[in-house]
């Protein structure tokens, strides 16, 4: 009896730990090199698209429906929600100037790889600006009853940046100082591409 | 920007303890009460002027990490693009974002020579608010990093971190002192309570309140509220931030409030309300639905000219 008691506490430990375990380097260098085409290509027509007129763009449900379309100037930001099975979003984005045949292919293509937010954000370096393009995909085995729903976040440079030994993101002038996107540790996947598992996911 | 209220704190007990004391200090946000006013003091042309005379400043010893050209840069950003001027990324400092929108527009005179003094002797007044800074907001403020636009706005650096070590809340109990990093965390977070309780002390305002950190505030029909108050004076907002934003990914989430903006402008049309608000450096405008509206704000903070 004594011994069935052990087995069922050890069994219990370890699905909590499997539970509270999240893939790590290894899922995310895999996920990355999987969809290396399909995100790469994500990222090249954002930048696109995004110097014609600015945006970022969010899907709001699990199910890929229902998107926000952020649209941006220098001074403001319009906010819009879209049904994606309805005309509305490609009427909104010609009344606006939008390249609207390619934001909806983008979309679909961001659809398929379960892609929730891209944005492009500005960060400094010496007082100067710069940017990159951040994205985050939800997936299937980042999420846990216990961890809740984690995110797959990329981070692409324009530059090359530099890692410490573990692979963490550090700051250039600062090279013991871990440098963060928004408020997140990221880790290497190319010298100009890092990748976190995170809670945010914009 | 933006999450006000992290709760990174890894002791359950302590989570008990803030959820005990939410209750007790909350309490008087339920009613009307308080006080302000929304004059203009002076305009950002008497500002502009100010900023030709003031010849540059010596190297703080208060502020060593403040390089006096880039503060007076800064101070030019206030009166030449105010809309920039509080842009921030990964901070708790939406509180002071809201408010500092105000102060600028209220007196950006006044407020441009209350940071000249504030760099200058180290300590400053606004309202009935007398600024000392400790000496690890003085030696962090100028070294913020991966804010986004703050990175480069060290005046901001420097108010933000004033405003956060001068005023407390319950949620700052465990974390009074400031220590590196501290601007994500519950150091620099803010409770309706304490968000109300800065608009008194920092304007000579009439502050009306609504609602509290855990529970909304009891108005039949939002809309109508919002648009009547809004039309009288000026309302800040205290809302559910990831609500507003993450909508449908999770099944459920426990609702809380997490950020402060101020609202410009509220209209509507059948289902639909459009509401415009300062977040961060954009005038951000979004159609919600009125359901949507009602379980997100958690707070209705109301200034009006004290008569």
């Amino acid at each position: 009896m004594q011994k069935i008691i052990y087995h069922i506490i050890i069994a219990f430990f370890l699905c909590s730990i499997m539970a509270c375990s999240t893939p790590g380097k290894n899922f995310a260098t895999r996920y990355y090199n999987e969809n290396k085409e399909m995100l790469d290509s994500i990222r090249n027509r954002f930048r696109n698209y995004y110097a014609i007129r600015p945006f970022h763009l969010q899907f709001e449900d699990r199910n890929f429906r229902y998107i926000s379309f952020e649209m941006l100037t220098d001074s403001s930001r319009h906010i819009y929600g879209f049904d994606l099975l309805e005309k509305d979003f490609a009427d909104t984005l010609e009344k606006y100037n939008y390249p609207a045949a390619e934001i909806i292919g983008l979309a679909a293509d961001m659809r398929l790889i379960h892609c929730t937010w891209i944005s492009k954000l500005d960060y400094y370096e010496n007082r100067q600006q710069k940017s990159l393009v951040f994205i985050s995909m939800r997936n299937s085995h980042l999420n846990s009853f216990l961890n809740g729903e984690k995110y797959y976040a990329l981070a692409f440079f324009n530059d090359r940046q530099f890692f410490d030994k573990q692979g963490r993101l550090t700051d250039k002038t600062e090279r013991r100082r871990m440098r963060e996107i928004n408020g997140q540790v990221f880790y290497r996947i190319t010298d100009r591409i890092c990748y976190a598992i995170t809670g945010n996911f914009r | 920007m933006q999450n006000s209220l992290h709760t990174k704190s890894p002791f359950y007990l302590k989570k008990c303890f803030l959820c005990f004391l939410f209750f007790w200090s909350t309490v008087p946000s339920f009613g009307f009460t308080g006080n302000t006013d929304s004059t203009r003091n002076s305009t950002l042309e008497d500002a502009a002027e100010y900023l030709r005379t003031l010849p540059k400043p010596d190297s703080s010893i208060f502020w060593p990490n403040i390089r006096p050209e880039y503060l007076l840069e800064n101070l030019q950003l206030y009166v030449q693009r105010p809309a920039y001027a509080f842009e921030s990324r990964n901070t708790n400092f939406c509180g002071y974002t809201a408010l500092s929108f105000v102060t600028l527009d209220h007196d950006p005179l006044g407020f441009v020579k209350l940071l000249v003094q504030l760099y200058k002797e180290g300590k400053a007044q606004m309202g009935r608010a007398v600024f000392e800074p400790s000496e690890a907001v003085r030696n962090m403020a100028g070294n913020l990093k991966y804010k986004g636009m703050l990175d480069i706005n060290p005046a901001t650096q420097m108010w933000f971190l004033t405003l956060a070590d001068h005023f407390k809340g319950y949620l700052n109990l465990f974390n009074k002192r400031y220590d590196r990093g501290d601007e994500n965390r519950m150091w620099a977070a803010t409770n309706f309570a304490k968000f109300n309780r800065m608009l008194r002390r920092l304007f000579d305002w009439k502050v009306e309140a609504r609602g509290a950190d855990l529970v909304r505030p009891s108005v039949d029909d939002i809309y109508t509220f919002l648009e009547k108050k809004l039309k009288k004076g000026t309302v800040f907002l205290y809302l559910n931030n990831r609500l507003l934003y993450k909508k449908k990914h999770v099944a459920t989430r426990f609702g809380i409030p997490t950020h402060y903006v101020l609202l410009l402008d509220i209209s509507h049309e059948n289902d639909i309300v459009h509401i415009t608000y300062t977040d961060g450096a954009r005038k951000t405008s979004q159609q919600i639905s009125t359901g949507l509206l009602k379980k997100i704000i958690y707070g209705i903070t109301f200034c009006t000219e004290r008569k």
